[in-house]
């Protein structure tokens, strides 16, 4: 699909990379709101 | 310690990879079966070690529960796992950030070599810069474990989080 062209390995994981960065924010976001580091409470 | 230990657990890992990269990477292209057979060797036998010499610790009996949801079935319990898997929020989001986290690192690892032989570089020069930047990487592995010791989630007093003040 990309002939070889293994330049793009690099665009996607760039891609990937930020998109996680994004959902790492949102995640961290959910874990301060559930106590933080000093008083987190496991979701039921 | 945690972290220390994990920065040494890295470094072993480094170290194989030198070792590979730089002295047996550039026999890949005619051996490469013979490659695989004796890393699967090796495995076997750290495997086998690990399995011999381990020993389980003692634990408390697991409490009793009043419904056994094994007496349902294959899909009672199959129901129970995806209820408890999938149906809170914060637990998709979590694998989701893992998923594309490490789909982030899967391409390099995958294509690296193929893009260095695209550019026309040997295999034996590939492994030997792939060397450095392990050399790069085992300096950094104790130095790393150390702050994460000094600087871990549990005894975090966090600067954005006036909670922790």
């Amino acid at each position: 699909m990309t002939n070889s062209n293994y330049r793009l390995t690099y665009l996607f994981s760039g891609l990937f990379a930020a998109v996680s960065l994004g959902l790492l924010l949102v995640v961290y976001h959910k874990f301060m709101k559930m106590g933080g580091p000093n008083a987190y409470v496991a979701p039921e | 310690m945690l972290g220390r230990f994990f920065g040494l657990f890295r470094a072993v890992s480094l170290i194989d990879g030198m070792i590979f990269n730089y002295w047996i990477i550039k026999h890949a292209d005619h051996y490469y079966d013979w490659i695989f057979l004796s890393i699967g060797l090796i495995f076997l036998f750290g495997f086998m070690i690990m399995c011999f010499m381990l020993k389980e610790g003692e634990y408390p009996p697991v409490p009793l529960v009043e419904e056994d949801l094994r007496r349902g079935g294959f899909f009672s319990m199959a129901k129970v796992y995806f209820r408890e898997c999938f149906t809170n929020s914060y637990y998709l989001w979590v694998f989701a950030l893992l998923t594309i986290g490490g789909a982030a690192f899967a391409p390099i690892n995958a294509f690296s070599l193929l893009y260095a032989k695209s550019l026309g570089m040997t295999t034996e020069a590939y492994g030997k810069w792939i060397f450095w930047t392990y050399v790069c990487s085992l300096a950094l592995a104790y130095p790393l474990g150390s702050l994460v010791d000094r600087f871990h989630a549990s005894a975090w007093d966090s600067p954005w989080d006036p909670s922790c003040r």
